[in-house]
């Protein structure tokens, strides 16, 4: 499969390939726009993901993320742009072309699933490859291997109405992949389900989607699913993607304070810059005195925010030495088993999440007197909004 | 369906189905494509619902009646002739008549409705079926059964009284009798509008007033009242216009002394010699006007009407322990079945069995000598009748059929395609909901003989198309919400499987809603079986219909043989509908 890629944009990882030639194809988005009378809900959209790849739309309901994805299969037509699977055209304004949805190969695992509740499992994950039109004996044979792959090998007689939210996933999911499709997508699949159960599928997903190497798009509002699943994460906001980066790279340098907010940075601060006496950088808490060092050059603009993680607030019981230092008090401790999540007021309104190890004997209780270190490194100070570093849109 | 026998009557009641999301089906489909199943379903509807009141409008101001070859010019004497006291004293009649029906109906129904739903009333089940068991019976002869109870001299209610010693007669042709006969037989609508709207109440709702504080009484006035007071405002109105346009009640039970309302004045005016079309006209429009408003109203009302549902979920409705009062209650309800169901088939059975109409007392009614069943022994070689039974069964068949089909394309394609006008298409679907039934006749019978389109007049067919218009608010809702319940991404992961939309409909939609669709043809099917109104001035000598013969037999006073053929017609119709409804129990 050539994938032609185009340098002005975020080229996806070579590396998403699968290595066993999956039938994954590229999809590319131009110029995609789409509105609803006067609604616009995808202004003006550039996407490339790459064969294999894991592409996730990450954001708020109504940002565009459900939109756009209804767009590649065909269930939406596009008001403007241009839509390649592959390499080929399925929907291009310009010439009103547009491949009917039932010939563009493109699976789709629904936020309701979806499964046909007056038939089988089997025949729910027939009945694609009944369009196709291949042979019974073929389709029997193809059910049983889909259904191996989900783990519902069992169920195939039983009726599709009498399942639970969890094997209606996977019959969901054995559907759209038994297709063999160009592009599977996933609107918010797991967002049904309890959370135990939505984490054991996040794994069986990712799992399933590398060993069949298949290119996924995949629409969810919650972060930690889209940083656990994706190659790559597209932040959507008002129909407009706000970043495109891998996982590890949005968590460390979130490119702007919605960006950082949506990734549950719980601390973000309105701050403006000072310049201290021996010219380290530096940025003062809006309202509050309390004056950070930051680890690099604070930014120009306006709408600064300080951002930092609450694993890198620091919390000792008795005063620390070094940079970022304050005192406060307790006012909520909570014990989320792995971690201790705390509260603490530093007076004037501000409080400060801090999470630290369970394990720490040094618990701390609320009310009690308590220092907070914050390393200058750590602290983030990002623009309202910013376009990411080296963007090109 | 929550109600057992036939599901609820539910053009204006149901709130608007749900907007589901409407796929873009845009994907290669030229301009022809998109517009040409509109166009058609268009012109249909529009022979169906614009022809007959277009028709009525024409002939309300022409000074001819419309036939062909008429030279008509245009004049306001038609509704200039309105202006007579016989005309005030007919609206005034049909309102008091409508405002005392209504309210009847919504206390017997609606008290109910309540009691099964809401209380510890004992033989819950058969009070149920005491709600709704009336609908068999259809108002032509629900009037003349009570005619034959309460007449004022003959009645058999009246010999009771004297039998008893009691001087008191009910004379049941005068406004009380017809509010009383309306009443009991549109008490059946108030049941089942004021009963969904009870199960639709999310018990939490009065459970938080207990919790905040309230006391039992006060939770029922400040919480469950007010969230079914506009669905209870919304049934009144309804049975309201039901009861202003019925011909067959005032028609029966006002002829005799001469107690006119508007519709049975129209038909008057129609079969009058020489017919008066113009004025029939002129009146019928006055009769659709006020329909308009008051359907325009209600819909008004049920707009508030969205926060009673929070959900449209089935709730276990909350019980509440009304003690000793039960027992009244369920004799209260007995009472109900007694007065609408029992006493209505012993009178029609004792008519159909004596070929001597007149009984010198009350104990003459035991005298099993004079009784025989000739009256249903002729009926194996009366003519007319076998005709009728037969024409019945074949209207209800084809629309049945033909409205079924014709309701799922046009329900199908307001709900689940983005296909210009369908906006246009669900306002005449439910146009017919403010359009008289006579009107409807009178329009069929003008439009089809002047026009001369398609040799249909005189044929089953021109019924078959009348009942279609006519019941299609009915038809169309009820395919209409079944589709709504059926998820629009269950299609689309059709189609994304791979499916046409042609196919995906097939294997998928269709199969879902098949319980729906075929519950809304059975309705459809009785509905058809129950008609008069329209068909009054659609039948000819070979399309004569079951509920013609009856009201023919009425007419010529022939009461044994109108009583046998309505107790066979009442029968024929419990039967059919108990059958459907076992048929879907055991569908799921």
């Amino acid at each position: 499969m050539p994938t032609r890629t185009t340098p002005a944009h975020a080229a996806p990882p070579a590396a998403a390939g699968p290595a066993d030639g999956g039938h994954g194809r590229s999809v590319r988005m131009r110029g995609l726009r789409k509105t609803f009378g006067s609604a616009v809900a995808v202004k003006s959209l550039d996407l490339d993901i790459g064969a294999g790849e894991m592409l996730v739309l990450l954001g708020p309901s109504g940002c565009g993320k459900t939109t756009t994805m209804r767009c590649v299969v065909g269930l939406e037509e596009p008001t403007e742009g241009r839509i390649e699977i592959g390499g080929d055209a399925v929907f291009d304004a310009r010439t009103h072309m547009s491949v009917p949805v039932h010939k563009r190969n493109v699976g789709m695992v629904f936020q309701s699933y979806a499964i046909w509740p007056h038939m089988t499992v089997a025949e729910n994950v027939a009945f694609p490859l009944q369009m196709k039109g291949l042979g019974r004996r073929e389709i029997a044979a193809e059910v049983e291997r889909t259904l191996e792959l989900v783990g519902m090998e069992a169920f195939g007689e039983r009726p599709a109405s009498k399942l639970s939210g969890g094997q209606m996933q996977r019959v969901a999911l054995a559907r759209s992949v038994a297709m063999r499709p160009g592009v599977l997508l996933l609107d918010e699949p797991l967002s049904n389900l309890d959370a135990k159960l939505r984490d054991r599928l996040r794994f069986e997903l990712r799992d399933l989607q590398q060993r069949v190497g298949i290119t996924a798009i995949y629409v969810t509002h919650d972060q930690s699913e889209a940083l656990a699943l994706a190659d790559r994460v597209a932040v959507m906001r008002d129909g407009e993607i706000v970043q495109l980066a891998p996982p590890l790279e949005l968590y460390r340098n979130p490119c702007n304070t919605f960006v950082a907010d949506f990734l549950g940075v719980d601390n973000l601060f309105p701050v403006e810059r000072v310049t201290d006496d021996d010219g380290a950088p530096g940025v003062r808490l809006t309202g509050h005195g309390l004056v950070l060092r930051t680890g690099q050059e604070v930014p120009a603009g306006s709408g600064l925010h300080a951002c930092i993680r609450p694993e890198h607030v620091r919390v000792f019981s008795a005063a620390p030495g070094g940079e970022n230092v304050a005192a406060g008090r307790v006012r909520v401790a909570s014990f989320l088993g792995s971690q201790m999540r705390y509260e603490i007021d530093l007076g004037d309104d501000l409080v400060v999440h801090a999470a630290c190890p369970a394990e720490d004997d040094a618990m701390l209780r609320e009310r009690e007197a308590v220092w907070i270190r914050i390393d200058p490194a750590r602290v983030q100070v990002l623009a309202e909004d910013a376009a990411p570093a080296g963007d090109t849109r | 369906m929550s109600a057992p026998t036939l599901p609820p009557e539910p053009p204006l009641v149901q709130p608007e189905p749900e907007q589901g999301r409407r796929p873009d089906r845009g994907g290669g489909t030229t301009r022809l494509v998109r517009w040409l199943p509109v166009t058609v379903l268009v012109v249909l509807l529009s022979f169906l619902v614009v022809l007959p009141v277009g028709m009525l409008v024409y002939a309300s101001f022409s000074d001819v009646a419309p036939r062909p070859g008429a030279e008509p010019s245009f004049t306001l004497d038609n509704y200039r002739g309105l202006l007579t006291p016989g005309v005030g004293s007919a609206l005034l009649n049909s309102v008091l008549v409508s405002l005392g029906g209504t309210v009847a109906a919504l206390v017997m129904g609606g008290g109910l409705a309540w009691l099964v739903t809401r209380t510890n009333v004992p033989c819950k089940r058969l009070l149920q079926v005491a709600g709704i068991a009336p609908l068999f019976i259809s108002s032509m002869i629900g009037a003349l059964a009570w005619a034959l109870l309460s007449s004022p001299r003959t009645g058999y209610l009246n010999q009771a009284l004297v039998a008893l010693g009691i001087p008191f007669t009910f004379n049941v042709y005068s406004l009380t009798g017809m509010i009383l006969v309306f009443g009991l037989y549109y008490a059946p609508y108030a049941f089942m509008f004021v009963q969904s709207a009870l199960s639709l109440m999310n018990p939490e709702l009065e459970e938080a007033g207990e919790a905040h504080g309230a006391t039992k009484v006060r939770v029922a006035r400040r919480v469950s009242f007010p969230l079914i007071k506009p669905a209870v405002m919304g049934a009144a109105i309804l049975v309201f216009v039901l009861i202003f346009e019925n011909f067959p009640i005032p028609t029966i039970l006002g002829a005799r002394e001469r107690v006119d309302t508007i519709p049975s004045q129209i038909y008057r005016l129609i079969v009058s010699a020489p017919p008066d079309a113009n004025r029939a006209a002129s009146l019928g429009m006055i009769l659709m006007a006020i329909m308009v408003t008051l359907v325009y109203i209600q819909r008004r009302v049920l707009a508030a009407r969205e926060y009673t549902t929070v959900s449209g979920k089935g709730f276990k409705p909350r019980v509440n322990d009304i003690g000793r009062w039960k027992w009244v209650g369920l004799g209260a309800g007995l009472a109900y079945l007694f007065l609408a169901v029992v006493l209505p088939a012993f009178a029609l059975l004792q008519s159909s069995l004596r070929s001597h109409q007149y009984i010198g007392s009350f104990a003459d009614l035991f005298v099993l000598s004079d009784l025989s069943p000739d009256a249903f022994t002729s009926m194996l070689t009366y003519g007319p009748f076998q005709l009728g039974l037969r024409n019945t069964l074949i209207l209800g068949v084809l629309t049945a059929v033909i409205g079924g089909l014709l309701h799922f394309v046009l329900a199908y394609t307001v709900l689940r395609t983005r296909s210009p006008g369908r906006g246009l298409l669900e306002y005449l679907a439910m146009a017919p909901v403010g359009i008289p039934a006579l009107v409807i006749g009178m329009g069929f019978l003008w439009g089809w003989t002047t026009l001369d389109l398609l040799p249909i007049y005189g044929t089953l067919v021109i019924l078959a198309l009348a009942y279609i218009a006519r019941f299609m608010p009915q038809g169309f809702r009820g395919v209409a919400s079944s589709i709504t319940q059926v998820h629009p991404d269950l299609e689309d992961s059709a189609i994304v499987s791979g499916a046409n939309r042609i196919r995906a409909v097939w294997r998928i939609t269709l199969p879902l809603i098949r319980v729906g669709v075929v519950s809304t043809m059975l309705l459809l099917f009785i509905l058809s079986m129950r008609e008069l109104s329209t068909s009054i001035f659609l039948f000819s000598a070979e399309t004569r219909i079951l509920s013609v013969v009856i009201f023919e037999q009425w007419e010529s006073g022939r009461w044994p043989r109108a009583a046998a053929i309505s107790i066979i017609y009442s029968s024929l119709l419990m039967v059919l509908t108990v059958i459907s409804r076992k048929w879907f129990k055991t569908e799921g």
